[in-house]
């Protein structure tokens, strides 16, 4: 059965950050498991909380953009009553940047045998508060929970699992923080911005759930192919309408901008599946969408 | 009519559907032949250097049914494959063992004149 000791959490946590990035930051080398508990062995938590936030640029996230009214100028916000455990705020190049860590719970049931069992988890949060817009990066937690369940080294079924604290209620109680500021949040459209990077080549779709007038329709890419350079006449016809789903490729041969990412464009919500190749990608990414939304 | 004539014939329509992604369903349609008699074209078309034959990889989540890689021969597919665009749209299963199931074949048009 899991146990939620400090060192198991700890090393949840270290789990969600490339194995590369840790063995740098603490001067390492070795396994996985190696490494891990010699770093929770000889830091404390509070040096390995920095570490998640000042990292958390390279996690796989979801994040969300949201419009902010009225227009942020301050070069500081009052966290006290923050809903969160608070690891660091500060302001940097123009942003109020606040790094937390809420405990999230999963109740998980799996078989055979029959075992229920809660597995709690440090999930690094990054806000960025930045003139008009609020950035919220979530970072990803483990999707596969039964590899924390085995039997005999038989790794077991789970077979249904309840997460406490969701994306959704972070976001309310974040909404509900600014409110009680005299600040509100609302999901922010990125079409404009979305269809501009594909106009100008920086990215193309590789997927595409699009809205037509009287039917929703699906595009969905072999192989490497993309869809405006396969498809050029499909892709005008697409850039005209809502985009509900898309993943999109990064066209251009640096590492500006995430290789790959979906968008889910009227609500603003973006998942970058995969580890970022450095921890400035991402801020490149939204802040290359916002510019040009 | 011997089977270059046929193909000299077509070769023009047939690479407006995409001389890359030839499927045995495209030849059988075109020339409204039986299924058995279409496959044993593509691989006459196939021994005469027509055509080149590939291995397609299917991903078997039904929403997705991309093909995912594509081999010209059936040694080189490996054992387990993963499906990008089903890890990054967060589908529960993208990584696959690939069976007889997910593999297509298909054809690709040649530059033999």
């Amino acid at each position: 059965m899991p146990t939620n000791a400090n060192t198991d959490l700890l090393t949840r946590l270290l789990e969600l950050y490339p194995i590369k990035v840790i063995k740098d930051y603490f001067n390492i080398k070795g396994t996985f498991a190696k490494i891990s508990e010699s770093i929770i062995a000889g830091y404390t938590s509070g040096v390995i909380f920095k570490f998640a936030t000042e990292n958390s640029n390279f996690t796989r996230q979801h994040v969300h953009i949201f419009n902010l009214r009225p227009k942020f100028t301050a070069k500081t916000l009052n966290l006290t009553d923050f809903p969160y455990k608070l690891i660091n705020s500060a302001y940097v190049n123009g942003e109020f940047i606040v790094d937390c860590l809420p405990l999230v719970k999963f109740d998980v049931m799996a078989v055979p045998p029959y075992e229920e069992a809660s597995i709690k988890f440090h999930l690094p949060v990054k806000i960025r508060i930045l003139n008009n817009h609020v950035i919220v990066q979530m970072t990803m937690l483990e999707k596969n929970l039964s590899r924390y369940f085995s039997e005999d080294g038989v790794r077991k079924k789970v077979v249904n699992s309840e997460r406490s604290v969701s994306e959704d209620d972070i976001i309310q109680e974040l909404s509900d923080f600014l409110n009680n500021r005299h600040m509100t949040i609302s999901r922010c459209d990125i079409h404009k911005g979305i269809k501009k990077m594909l106009t100008d080549d920086v990215i193309d779709l590789s997927y595409v759930k699009d809205k037509k007038a009287r039917s929703t329709d699906t595009i969905t890419m072999d192989e490497d192919f993309t869809v405006k350079e396969t498809y050029p006449d499909a892709f005008e016809k697409i850039m005209k309408n809502p985009l509900i789903k898309s993943l999109l490729i990064y066209k251009i041969k640096d590492d500006r901008l995430c290789k790959q990412f979906t968008v889910e464009a009227d609500s603003g919500k973006i998942a970058i599946s995969s580890f970022q190749e450095n921890i400035t990608q991402i801020e490149n990414l939204t802040n290359e969408i916002i510019g040009n939304n | 009519m011997r089977l270059s004539g046929i193909i000299d014939r077509k070769a023009e329509i047939l690479s407006q559907l995409d001389p890359n992604r030839i499927y045995v369903e495209n030849i059988r349609s075109f020339f409204n032949l039986p299924y058995r008699a279409a496959k044993f074209l593509c691989e006459m078309a196939v021994r005469q250097k027509y055509f080149r034959k590939k291995y397609g990889i299917i991903c078997p989540n039904e929403e997705c049914s991309r093909l995912i890689r594509s081999f010209d021969k059936k040694s080189e597919i490996p054992s387990h494959i993963a499906c990008n665009h089903c890890e990054h749209l967060e589908r529960e299963n993208y990584e696959f063992d690939i069976t007889k199931n997910n593999i297509r074949e298909f054809y690709q048009l040649t530059d033999r004149e």
